[in-house]
């Protein structure tokens, strides 16, 4: 209704568009300028990230395909120990829920989760964790936030397996295999990359604005099922 | 006259790749075509940004006149619009750092006068009551949110335009339109929604 009422008053809201194409043509050159020699942006980009990790070989593929995650090749990982990122104070999942500009879902069948975290990204946007099992080595992570800037940097090894995958009608990879390290960029990623290697397997899908990292010890078809089965926290 | 016209048919305009081809090299009648083409959409993106239609106009000029300059960078083969509306937006915000926000005020007051009793005493009271309580929710919601929401569902551009022309990811885009929508339909009310 409100959309409705927003297209059809583009005429009252906007000015009438004035006839620009005589005063533009009067005023350009005979020519554009010359292209700059300019490297590719994806030079550049992977040339930084080289230079971030010290040492770190990074190789030319980067897959950008779920907002909010930024995954690449490396031939070798960096020196790093299996550290769980740090995902913020515990609190419950009905206090997560209020307040969030976006609607808490968790897989049906696994019932409550055992802890709940919420951290702010860099841009103050709230993100929560859901862990399942206990322990230093939990079940299953499930993160959830507005994808507005690059939350996770993924780098994974030539023995990682990345598959583009259906997540219940949203475009997402399934990244299996060999260790993997992942950066995480809450609050604290300004000052320093916090990171770790994960040793589970991980979805990461994009569904309205709000990304999802699911780290999983089990199949992809495991992993699918319970993405499928994601349902408003009650 | 050329055939298709002798026909009776509509001579179809040049394809937008053939027509930025052209200006590429130096056909200044061709790069009209591309700014009569979108001058709607550039206007209105600089209107959203500036929120001042003598601004607005200026800086929509000044944008196609340094689109044109930049020609040499854009791909060939890709979309026009988005990367013309990525040029225009910066160009507004530019402007509106430079010009600050001294008039802000003025200009919104100008958004939020009622409508006039001539324009009331018109059958479509109750729609166009409807439109002037939505934009003038429209005017009062956060910046961020009214550019997005302005330019996404009033000017009617994509959310792939939109993000190009605001200088902020998709996701951004849909996030602050979603904000936003939501945001006018606690302040409208059930009627509205």
């Amino acid at each position: 209704m409100i959309e409705r009422h927003l297209r059809e008053s583009a005429e009252a809201w906007f000015p009438e568009t004035p006839s620009l194409a005589p005063a533009v043509v009067g005023r350009l050159p005979a020519l554009p300028d010359p292209p700059a020699r300019r490297l590719p942006k994806r030079a550049l980009v992977v040339a930084f990230a080289a230079l971030a990790l010290a040492g770190t070989a990074v190789a030319a593929s980067v897959l950008d395909l779920v907002p909010g995650v930024r995954i690449q090749r490396v031939d070798e990982l960096p020196e790093l120990g299996y550290v769980v990122p740090p995902f913020g104070r515990e609190t419950t999942a009905e206090d997560a829920r209020s307040g969030l500009p976006f609607e808490l879902v968790l897989p049906e069948a696994l019932g409550d989760p055992d802890r709940v975290l919420v951290d702010r990204g860099l841009d103050g946007e709230p993100v929560v964790t859901a862990v399942y099992g206990g322990g230093v080595s939990p079940q299953l992570i499930l993160t959830q936030w507005p994808a507005d800037r690059v939350l996770f940097d993924k780098l994974l090894r030539p023995d990682t397996r990345t598959e583009y995958v259906d997540v219940d009608g949203a475009e997402g990879i399934w990244i299996e295999g060999g260790d993997h390290a992942v950066f995480y960029l809450g609050r604290s990623g300004r000052e320093r990359r916090v990171g770790g290697y994960v040793t589970g397997n991980v979805l990461v899908w994009h569904r309205g604005f709000v990304s999802y990292r699911l780290e999983i010890g089990a199949s992809r078809e495991r992993a699918l099922e319970l993405a499928g089965s994601l349902r408003p926290a009650r | 006259m050329s055939e298709p016209a002798l026909r009776g048919l509509p001579v179809p305009p040049p394809e937008e790749a053939e027509l930025v081809e052209r200006a590429r090299r130096g056909d200044h009648e061709a790069y009209a075509a591309l700014v009569r083409e979108h001058e709607q959409a550039a206007f209105r993106v600089v209107y959203v940004i500036v929120r001042s239609a003598a601004d607005a106009e200026d800086v929509a000029q000044e944008a196609f006149v340094k689109a044109y300059r930049a020609l040499g960078r854009f791909r060939a083969g890709s979309p026009f619009r988005p990367w013309l509306l990525r040029i225009v937006g910066n160009e507004a915000r530019n402007h509106r750092r430079a010009a600050g926000r001294r008039d802000f005020h003025q200009r919104r007051a100008a958004v939020l006068e009622p409508v006039s009793p001539a324009r009331a005493a018109d059958v479509e009271l109750l729609e166009r009551e409807s439109r002037r309580r939505v934009l003038a929710a429209l005017a009062q919601l956060p910046e961020r949110e009214r550019e997005a929401v302005a330019a996404r569902y009033v000017a009617g551009l994509t959310d792939a335009e939109t993000a190009a022309a605001l200088g902020v990811p998709r996701a951004t885009v849909k996030m602050r339109a979603w904000r936003g929508l939501n945001r006018l339909r606690r302040e409208l009310g059930e009627e509205l929604r």
